[in-house]
C-alpha cells in the first residue's frame, strides 16, 4: 500500500523529470514517500503491519504468475504447486541439514525452475487448455509429495522454520521483516519491468497476441514459452521460500487448490500484462477477506454466526472474480484509467499534451550493396526463386481449394497471382507460408521449392527465416503492442549489420508514418498504416521473397496506388522478389512482370503483366473494364474451347 | 473380486461426471472448471425438494435434474456466451470463478452440516453377495446401469436425432451452421442443459452412497482426467477412460497408498499428456482448437 504509492510517485516522477521541468517539487515528494515508507512500520498497529508484509510477498507471487498469464499468454493452474515446492524446499533443507537461509533460498528458486523447465516441456506440444491441465496435475502431484514427506517424518502438523539469520544478524522483528519483504517486492518489480523490456519480454507479447503471426515473423515458440514457465516458477518459488521464512511454519493444507485460484485472480482483478496491476491486485486480495472479516465484526453479528464468515469471503471472492472476467478484463488498473479520464473530462483545466515528435532526417535510401541493381529485372526461368509445381490443396480430404497450380517467380521479379474471391489464391499463399495445417486444409500433392529448398512441412517460423515473408491479409499486426515494439519483435539475427541499417534506412524513408506513430498502439492504426506497419516487420526480416495477401484489402484505390508503387521501388531499392496476390488485378498488373489467373482452384492464363493488361478478355473478366455482351459471349466461348 | 467391483463402481462415478466435461467441451470449447460445485448444487437441490417432498424419490430425482438442466442452460447464456470472442482461459475462468461462488453460497445456504441424502429419500441401500470374495450395494448397481443406459441414451442421441445431429454439426465448425441460418448459441445452451443434467444424475447417485457436504465437489475435478484421457471431444471415449483411471486409483488406494487417491487420476493424465494428448478416441487436430 504505501509501497505502491511509493512507487507510482517514483515512476510518474521518473516519468517526468524527462518530460517537463518541475522536477523539484517532485523530488520532495519522493523523498517525503521514502521516509513515509521508512517510517511506515513504526506508524501502524501490528495487524497492519503483517497486512502490508503478506500484500509484498503475494505481489511477488502475483508478478511471477503475470508473467506466464498476463504476457506470454500462458495457463498454469500449478502456482500453488510452485509456491508449496519453494517452502518445502526450505523446509526440508532446514530439517535435514539446518540449511542456512543464503542457501535455501536460492535453492529453492533454483527448485522452482527445475519444475518449470518440467512443467513447461509439454508446451512443446501442447496449447491453451491442456498445458493448463498438465499444471493442474503438478499441483495434486507436489500437495501428495509434501504429505508424504510430513507423515514419513512424523510432521503431521507441518514443518517449524526458525528466524533466518545472515551472518550475526537474525531476522526476527515483523518492522524488520516488512523491510526486507518491501525491498525483495521492488527488486521483483524492477526486474519484471526489465524483462518486458528485453527481446524476450516482447517476444511473450507477441506470443500472447497471435502464435502463428508470431511464428510468421520467426519468434521461436517453443524456447519462449520455457523461458517463461522457468522464470516465472523460479520467481513464484523464490515468493513460497520467503513465506516459509515469514510464516515460520510449512504445512501442505496451505496450498490448496483455491490459493491458485487467489492469484490467478490477483492477476485478473488488478489487470493482466500490467506490472502495477499485478500488486494492486496482490493487495485486493490480500486484504479482501480482512476487510468482511472487520466489516462483520463492526456489524455485531451473533457469534454462532461467524462460522459463515469464511463462506461470505468465498462467495464475495468468487462473484468478484466473475464480475471482473465478465464486465472489467482491463481489471482494476484499467478501472482507473477509464474512472481517471471521467473525471478529467469533467475539469475545465484538462490540457492536451502535445507528444514530441523524434525527428529524424528523411534524405534518399543510399544503397549500399552494389550487386542489387542485377536483379531488377525478371529474366530466365530457368532459375527460380520460388518454384510451385503441380501443388494441390485440399479442405477436409474434399474439395479442392487449389488443384495442380504451377507458378514460378524468378529472382528480383514481380509476379501477381490474379483471381475472384475463392479462386484459391489465398490458400496457394497460405500453403507456401506454412500456414496451411491449423485449418482443416492438406496439401495433397505437388511441391514448393524456395531457392531450391523444399517447404512444404515446414513450421510457418523456418519458412520464415529461410527468407520467404509473408505479409498476411488480416491480422496483421500485433494490435495490443506499440508500432515500435511491432518493429522491434523482429528478429535482428538475420541480416548483417550494414544490411540492417539499411533496412532501417529505408523503412524511416518510405514510412514516415510509422515513425510519427511509434508509441501508439498499433490496434489505433488506420488500415492503410496497419498495411505499412505489416510491410515494415516484414521488410526487417530482410526477405529475399516477399509474399503480399491482398493489399488492396479495405484501402482507398489512391492509397492502393500509393503502396503498390511502394513496393515497386522497394522491390528496386532492396533487391526484393515479390509474390503478390491480389483481387484488385488492375493495381497488381500495373507494377507487376508477369502474372497467373486463377479460376476456382485452377491455372486459367498466364502471361507479361503488359500483355495482360492489353488483353480484351483479361480486361473484362478480371479488369471490370466494360464490354459489349457480344465480346463477352465471346470469350466465354473461347474460355471453354 | 471385491477389486474389480470398486473399480467399476469408481468408473461409473467418473464416466458420468466425464460425459458433462465432454458434453460442454464439444459445444463451447470450454472447460467447465465448476462441474464438481454444479453436481454438488444439484445433490443440495435434491436435499432441498426431499425436505418438501420427504421419501417421494420419483418425484425428487426427475425435478432436481429437470432444475439442474435449466441451471446448465442459464449458465451458458448468462456467463459463457457473453465470453465468445474472449481467450478461451478467461471463459474457463468464468467457470472457476462460479465453482466458488458455489462453494460458499452452499455453505450459506444449506449450512456446513453433513448431510444424508439417502435417509431423507427413504432408500435402504443393501449388500449384495455376488461372489465369495465380492459385494455390492443396490446404489452401487444403480450407479453402473445408469451410467451405462445414459451413454446407450447419448448415443442414440447424437445419431437419431436432428437436434443432435445439429449439436455434432454445431461442435465441428459453428461458423458454418451458421451461414446456414442455424443460432448455434441455442445449440450450446441445450447441451449445456444436458450436461448440468448428467452432472445432477452423478450428483444425486453419489451423495445419496456417501454423504452430502461441501468437499464432495473434489470429485468432479478428479473426474476431469477422465474426460481428457477418452479425447475431450469424444464421449465413446469415456467409458474405457473412466475404467483406466478407476483402475489406477483403485490400486494405488490398494496396494500403495490410500493418500495417492487424489493423484492417481492426474498421474495417469500426465501419462495420458505425454503419449497421447488427443486422448483415447480423439484425434490429433483436436490440440490446434484449443
Amino acid at each position: 500500500m504505501a509501497m505502491d504509492r511509493h512507487k507510482k510517485i517514483g515512476q510518474k516522477a521518473h516519468a517526468s523529470s524527462q518530460a517537463w521541468p518541475g522536477l523539484r517539487r517532485q523530488g520532495i515528494l519522493q523523498w517525503l514517500a521514502l521516509a513515509l515508507l521508512l517510517a511506515f512500520p513504526f506508524i501502524v498497529n501490528p495487524f497492519l503491519l503483517d497486512l502490508a508484509n503478506l500484500i509484498a510477498l503475494a505481489s511477488i507471487g502475483a508478478l511471477a504468475l503475470n508473467i506466464l498469464i498476463g504476457w506470454a499468454g500462458l495457463i498454469s493452474l500449478g502456482h500453488a504447486a510452485l509456491l508449496g515446492a519453494g517452502a518445502f524446499t526450505v523446509g526440508i533443507m532446514i530439517e535435514e541439514f539446518g540449511a542456512p537461509i543464503w542457501i535455501t533460498v536460492p535453492a529453492a528458486a533454483g527448485m522452482g525452475a527445475a519444475i518449470g523447465f518440467v512443467v513447461g516441456l509439454p508446451s512443446v506440444r501442447l496449447k491453451g487448455l491442456y498445458l493448463a491441465v498438465s499444471t493442474l496435475a503438478l499441483h495434486f502431484i507436489v500437495v501428495f509429495l509434501g504429505g508424504e514427506y510430513q507423515t514419513h517424518h512424523n510432521l503431521s502438523t507441518g514443518i517449524v522454520i526458525p528466524d533466518p539469520a545472515l551472518g550475526p544478524f537474525v531476522l526476527s522483528d515483523r518492522r524488520a521483516w516488512f523491510y526486507v519483504l518491501v525491498l525483495a517486492a521492488a527488486a521483483a518489480t524492477v526486474f519484471s519491468v526489465n524483462l518486458l523490456r528485453t527481446r524476450t519480454g516482447r517476444a511473450w507479447l507477441a506470443l500472447r497476441d497471435r502464435d502463428i503471426a508470431a511464428s510468421a515473423i520467426g519468434v521461436n515458440l517453443t524456447a519462449y514459452k520455457l523461458a517463461a514457465f522457468v522464470v516465472s516458477a523460479a520467481m513464484t518459488s523464490f515468493a513460497g521460500a520467503l513465506t516459509a521464512y515469514y510464516q515460520h511454519f510449512v504445512a501442505v493444507e496451505a496450498f490448496s487448490f483455491f490459493l491458485t485460484i487467489q492469484y490467478v485472480a490477483m492477476v485478473l482483478v488488478g489487470g493482466p500484462g500490467s506490472i502495477a496491476g499485478a500488486i494492486v491486485g496482490a493487495a485486493f486480495v490480500i486484504a479482501l477477506p480482512q476487510g468482511v472479516n472487520l466489516a462483520i465484526s463492526s456489524l455485531s453479528v451473533p457469534p454462532q454466526l461467524k462460522i459463515y464468515t469464511f463462506a461470505v469471503n468465498y462467495a464475495l471472492f468468487g462473484l468478484l472474480m466473475g464480475g471482473f472476467l465478465l464486465f472489467e478484463p482491463g481489471g482494476l488498473v484499467r478501472l482507473a484509467v477509464r474512472l481517471w479520464g471521467r473525471l478529467e473530462a469533467l475539469l475545465p483545466t484538462a490540457t492536451a499534451v502535445e507528444l514530441r515528435r523524434p525527428g529524424r532526417a528523411q534524405g534518399p535510401l543510399q544503397l549500399k550493396d552494389d550487386a542489387m541493381a542485377a536483379f531488377t529485372t525478371a529474366s530466365s526461368t530457368t532459375d527460380c526463386l520460388l518454384d510451385v509445381a503441380g501443388l494441390t490443396v485440399s479442405y477436409s480430404g474434399l474439395a479442392l481449394a487449389v488443384d495442380h497450380l504451377s507458378i514460378r517467380v524468378p529472382a528480383g521479379s514481380i509476379v501477381a497471382l490474379l483471381g475472384a474471391n475463392g479462386a484459391g489464391k489465398t490458400t496457394t499463399l497460405r500453403a507456401i507460408s506454412g500456414f496451411l495445417p491449423t485449418e482443416t486444409a492438406r496439401i495433397t500433392s505437388g511441391t514448393i521449392r524456395f531457392d531450391g529448398q523444399l517447404l512444404d512441412g515446414l513450421a510457418p517460423d523456418r519458412i520464415a527465416r529461410s527468407g520467404a515473408v509473408l505479409v498476411p491479409e488480416r491480422d496483421k499486426i500485433f494490435a495490443t503492442l506499440t508500432v515500435e515494439q511491432n518493429l522491434s519483435i523482429v528478429p535482428t539475427s538475420a541480416p548483417s549489420g550494414n544490411r540492417r541499417a539499411a533496412l532501417r534506412e529505408a523503412i524511416a524513408t518510405y514510412f514516415p508514418i510509422l515513425q510519427e506513430r511509434q508509441r501508439q498502439l498499433a490496434g489505433y492504426l488506420s488500415g492503410g498504416e496497419r498495411q505499412q506497419l505489416a510491410m515494415a516487420s516484414a521488410l526487417l526480416r530482410d526477405p529475399r521473397l516477399l509474399l503480399v495477401d491482398e493489399l488492396s484489402l479495405g484501402l482507398a484505390p489512391a492509397l492502393v496506388q500509393e503502396l503498390m508503387r511502394l513496393l515497386e521501388v522497394l522491390r528496386r531499392e532492396l533487391a526484393l522478389t515479390i509474390l503478390l496476390v491480389e483481387q484488385n488485378a488492375a493495381a497488381a498488373l500495373n507494377i507487376a512482370d508477369y502474372a497467373y489467373i486463377l479460376s476456382t482452384g485452377r491455372l486459367v492464363k498466364q502471361g507479361p503483366a503488359k500483355e495482360l493488361l492489353a488483353d480484351a478478355a483479361v480486361q473484362e473478366l478480371y479488369l471490370g473494364v466494360s464490354a459489349s455482351r457480344r465480346s463477352y459471349r465471346q470469350t466465354a466461348v473461347e474460355q471453354r474451347q | 473380486m471385491q477389486f474389480w467391483i470398486n473399480v467399476v463402481v469408481l468408473a461409473s462415478t467418473y464416466a458420468l461426471l466425464a460425459a458433462g466435461y465432454v458434453l460442454i467441451y464439444r459445444a463451447s470449447r470450454v472447460l467447465n472448471l465448476a462441474h464438481g460445485e454444479l453436481m454438488m448444487l444439484a445433490a443440495y437441490l435434491a436435499f432441498s425438494i426431499a425436505t418438501v417432498l420427504p421419501k417421494q424419490s420419483l418425484a425428487v430425482i426427475p425435478l432436481t435434474l429437470l432444475l439442474a438442466a435449466l441451471i446448465g442452460v442459464g449458465i451458458y447464456y448468462l456467463f459463457i456466451r457473453p465470453m465468445a470472442g474472449r481467450p478461451l482461459f478467461s471463459a474457463v475462468l468464468v467457470t472457476v470463478a462460479m465453482g466458488i461462488v458455489i462453494q460458499g453460497l452452499v455453505v450459506l445456504v444449506w449450512t456446513p452440516r453433513v448431510q444424508y441424502l439417502a435417509v431423507l429419500l427413504d432408500i435402504v441401500n443393501q449388500s449384495h453377495q455376488l461372489a465369495p470374495g465380492g459385494a455390492i450395494s443396490t446404489l452401487d448397481i444403480a450407479s453402473i446401469v445408469v451410467a451405462l443406459a445414459l451413454f446407450a441414451a447419448l448415443a442414440a442421441f447424437f445419431r437419431y436425432t436432428r437436434i443432435g445431429l445439429l449439436m455434432r454439426a454445431a461442435a465441428e465448425n459453428p461458423l458454418l451452421l451458421a451461414q446456414r441460418g442455424i443460432d448455434f448459441h441455442r445449440l450450446y445452451a441445450i447441451a449445456w442443459g444436458l450436461a448440468i443434467g448428467t452432472a445432477a444424475v452423478a450428483g444425486v447417485l453419489y451423495t445419496t452412497t456417501n454423504r452430502l457436504e461441501g468437499t464432495v465437489a473434489l470429485i468432479g475435478l478428479k473426474a476431469f482426467p477422465v474426460a481428457l484421457v477418452g479425447g475431450l471431444g469424444s464421449l465413446a471415449g469415456a467409458l474405457p477412460a473412466a475404467l483406466l483411471v478407476a483402475l489406477a486409483e483403485v490400486t494405488a488406494i490398494q496396494y500403495v497408498d490410500p493418500l495417492l487417491s487424489n493423484v492417481a487420476p492426474f498421474v495417469v493424465l500426465l501419462a495420458a499428456l505425454l503419449l497421447r494428448p488427443w486422448g483415447l478416441f480423439g484425434t490429433p487436430e483436436e490440440l490446434e482448437r484449443v
